[in-house]
């Protein structure tokens, strides 16, 4: 854990390894995959608190969220906290959403559950679904992708840069 | 001097209440800095003993830079820089001011703006409500003060403000319940807080206990070193012990027997005056340094030594 | 003495950058000491000697029309290098009132700016332009502000908005930088796009520089010099295209090395946004050849030293190290090794 946190970019996500005690009086779920351990875990908690919503089954894709989670967000009052459970792409779409809606990074805890993230192409703009590899090749410019730690969340990916810059298409030429 | 400064002419001393004056500063040529909402500027004020340094709010329109405006409420105990604006200063004086200053921003990221003002608390938000009605941003105001003495500006805000304002007079027993209005506000809500320490105090505890996020409530401090007791610093550089007296900050002693230390706001908020101490016991009052950082170092615009302790600096 | 400009040179494919010997002696060599470390180097930005880089805020120089020229192609295929979230108009404006300002009283054979309350005149004679315009109201200028006023300036620019006591890159117009995309970047705070910076993290140098940027005053900028090297005069060393210019690395030889090699050196300098609060940090980038270099041959001296020396994470991070030692041998014969060089 020490070296993992010493190794770690600040710009690189940190996700909660527990859900935190919390003070605030109303909490909003939004859960990918209700049967997730960590889902099964949130939802337990829920019951504690005096105001609850969860939300599951959520329609999502790139930036696109169905309207009834925006407006759960956008009609709460300050005080209120989110709890966002899934693969860092749903993270990231819903943090999208909880950040345009004026929602702060120390009013979310982040779950993670599977390791589904997105790969921003810094060449052309693209961005795919990946694993946990470190290599991927862009589903739109074809160049060899290295996969860097480097985050954005205003976009919810990582950076990728062309591997080898002597090669960016890979051995074929172009 | 440390920081170049402006000198202006005071062209209008308007009585605004019964204890508040507010005075038009205009430069002697041109016009001066632009500044943006919630600014500050230092007053170098040039009393009979010697010169005082005072910081006060920009209330004028950040858009109009021909002239900066700001009101001043004599304090009952004042140490003579509100006494001296409030009896010495008058049409036609020149003054020196540094540039402005900001510690006291409108967050840009927020989705409304909640402001509360406890009478000449109300000061900075004159320049915020310029900006947010230009903006057309969401923003209320609610105003504490009371009535024919601290009620600065409020039938002019009621002309151009009604829907958004919302006033409690304390000769009428009206009270704002902060609770009651934390518990309600919309996500993406900032507040802000200018007035009497009380006011931010209880501010803080009603956003605590309504679960505020910290970076949600934001205050202006710079109200200036309150009282304390008499007490002995030494200089351990310079070989040098100084008796900072009861009506005045460490800062102060230090500024008059000539050590400069840079500084913003003279209220223990921006870190520019930070100093090294080697012994002795502190009486912290700054909202800058942490525990651990307060161990070894004060802020003397704000900080004292305790009476009777032997406060050495690192001077 | 005022500025004149160079025919229109190109950054890219034919490479017809040169500077001429004017430009070489107001180079700003970045080297004070023989080894080069991170340290938060900041200090006033005051004012320079006349005809220096240091002279005027925002630096015009010979090669006005070339940069002028080239930021117009690399915005022709990729508009979004320039970039402006909302919650940052005002901050675009009061760039541009900045910008114009300062250019107008630095450079007034070239500029020219009339202000009557919000109606405002501009006049580019360089680019022979003439705009009036309502300021605040984006529909009377052909674009967005930010993008209107820096198409005409050189070097890049981010606006950085100051909130919960951090710095964030939420606009900027950005088509030359070492290595780095405002398009990934745009939206992080001053800790995250340092992120992929080595070592610096680790000493601190960030967290006091942070504290250090966000107390900068209106009127009182500050500056910093940073540099790195460049395979060929290209300005446009973004990631973007790092797929088309990374290879340029491995064409460097012993034969060509002091033709194709660039110090390249920029000039930060951030100053307060009055009206907004927001601080613009414009990055003004100076490229030289290193045989144009040799001509001032105490910075070849010191050159040869500091990439000697130079640590091999930070070679790696900057992108030196396939071809750091034959610029090292080709610097050598400049460096008489047991004396200290004498560089500025």
């Amino acid at each position: 854990m020490e070296t993992e946190c010493q190794n770690r970019l600040p710009s690189q996500p940190s996700y909660a390894q527990s859900i935190p005690k919390l003070s605030s009086r109303v909490l909003i779920s939004m859960i990918q995959d209700a049967e997730h351990p960590k889902a099964i875990e949130l939802l337990s908690m829920v019951n504690a608190l005096p105001v609850s919503k969860v939300l599951t089954n959520i329609q999502w894709e790139a930036g696109v969220i169905d309207p009834v989670v925006s407006d759960a967000l956008h009609s709460t009052s300050v005080g209120s906290h989110l709890a966002i459970c899934g693969d860092e792409r749903f993270i990231w779409a819903c943090w999208s959403v909880a950040s345009q809606a004026g929602w702060l990074n120390d009013e979310m805890t982040l779950l993670k559950t599977e390791d589904v993230r997105n790969l921003y192409c810094v060449h052309c703009g693209h961005i795919q679904a990946i694993s946990t590899q470190t290599e991927a090749e862009c589903q739109s410019c074809q160049v060899q992708l290295f996969v860097r730690d480097h985050f954005s969340q205003r976009l919810g990916a990582y950076m990728g840069v062309c591997l080898d810059a002597n090669q960016p298409y890979g051995g074929e030429v172009k | 001097m440390m920081r170049s400064m402006i000198e202006v002419e005071v062209t209008k001393v308007k009585q605004i209440t019964d204890v508040i004056r507010e005075f038009t500063l205009s430069p002697m040529t041109g016009s001066l800095p632009g500044f943006s909402s919630g600014s500050h500027i230092q007053l170098h004020l040039p009393t009979s003993v010697r010169v005082l340094k005072k910081a006060y709010s920009l209330l004028s329109d950040p858009a109009d830079t021909s002239s900066y405006r700001i009101a001043v409420r004599l304090q009952e105990h004042s140490k003579g820089g509100s006494r001296f604006m409030h009896e010495r200063l008058s049409e036609g004086d020149h003054l020196h001011i540094t540039p402005p200053a900001n510690l006291f921003a409108p967050n840009s990221f927020a989705r409304h703006h909640l402001m509360i003002a406890g009478g000449i608390g109300i000061t900075p938000f004159l320049s915020y409500l310029a900006e947010f009605q230009r903006q057309s941003k969401s923003y209320e105001l609610h105003y504490a003060y009371r009535g024919g003495v601290t009620d600065a500006y409020v039938t002019d805000l009621r002309q151009a403000f009604s829907a958004k304002l919302h006033t409690y007079d304390s000769n009428l027993e009206q009270r704002l319940d902060l609770d009651q209005l934390l518990s309600n506000q919309p996500v993406g809500t900032h507040v802000y807080v200018c007035g009497p320490e009380r006011l931010r105090l209880a501010v803080q505890e009603a956003a605590t206990k309504n679960a505020w996020s910290p970076s949600r409530i934001h205050w202006e401090a710079f109200a200036g070193a309150e009282p304390g007791q008499a007490f002995q610093v030494e200089l351990a550089r310079l070989n040098k012990t100084l008796e900072v007296s009861a009506d005045e900050s460490l800062l102060e002693a230090l500024e008059a027997s000539g050590v400069e230390i840079p500084n913003l706001c003279r209220g223990g908020v921006c870190g520019q005056c930070v100093t090294t101490y080697l012994e002795g016991e502190v009486e912290h009052r700054d909202a800058f340094l942490s525990q651990a950082d307060q161990s070894q170092q004060l802020m003397p615009c704000v900080s004292r030594g305790r009476c009777g302790s032997r406060l050495v600096l690192d001077l | 003495m005022s500025v004149v400009f160079n025919p229109i040179e190109s950054y890219r494919d034919d490479f017809t950058f040169r500077n001429t010997s004017k430009a070489i002696k107001r180079f700003p060599f970045p080297f004070p000491e023989d080894q080069y470390m991170y340290s938060v180097n900041i200090e006033p930005a005051l004012k320079g000697e006349a005809g220096s880089v240091f002279e005027h805020w925002f630096d015009i120089d010979e090669h006005y029309l070339s940069e002028v020229a080239e930021r117009a192609k690399v915005l022709e295929k990729d508009p979004d290098r320039c970039l402006v979230m909302p919650h940052m108009e005002c901050a675009a404006w009061d760039s541009l009132a900045l910008l114009m300002t300062h250019l107008a009283r630095d450079y007034p054979e070239w500029f020219e700016l009339y202000q009557s309350g919000d109606q405002w005149v501009w006049v580019n004679h360089a680019l022979n332009l003439r705009q009036a315009f309502t300021y605040g109201d984006s529909e009377t200028l052909p674009c967005e502000p930010l993008e209107y006023i820096t198409r005409q300036v050189q070097g890049d620019f981010a606006i950085l908005d100051q909130r919960d006591n951090n710095l964030w890159m939420d606009a900027g117009m950005v088509t030359g930088p070492a290595d780095w995309s405002i398009k990934f970047d745009a939206g992080m705070n001053f800790t995250q796009w340092h992120a992929p910076v080595p070592m610096a993290h680790k000493m601190g140098v960030f967290d006091r520089a942070l504290k250090y940027l966000m107390n900068i005053q209106v009127d009182r900028p500050v500056r910093r010099l940073n540099w790195t090297m460049t395979v060929n005069p290209r300005l446009d060393t973004s990631s973007e295209t790092y797929h088309e210019w990374g290879h340029e690395r491995s064409l460097v030889t012993p034969d060509n090395v002091a033709q194709m090699v660039h110090l390249r050196v920029e000039l930060q300098f951030l100053a307060r946004l009055p009206r907004s609060h927001a601080l613009m940090f414009s990055i003004r980038t100076y490229l030289i050849r290193l045989d144009e270099l040799a001509t001032q041959p105490e910075w070849a001296c010191r050159l040869h030293r500091v990439l000697r020396e130079l640590p091999d994470e930070l070679a790696d991070y900057k992108g030196l190290s396939q071809y750091r030692a034959m610029v090292v041998d080709w610097l050598k014969s400049y460096d008489p090794a047991e004396r200290p060089c004498c560089a500025e």
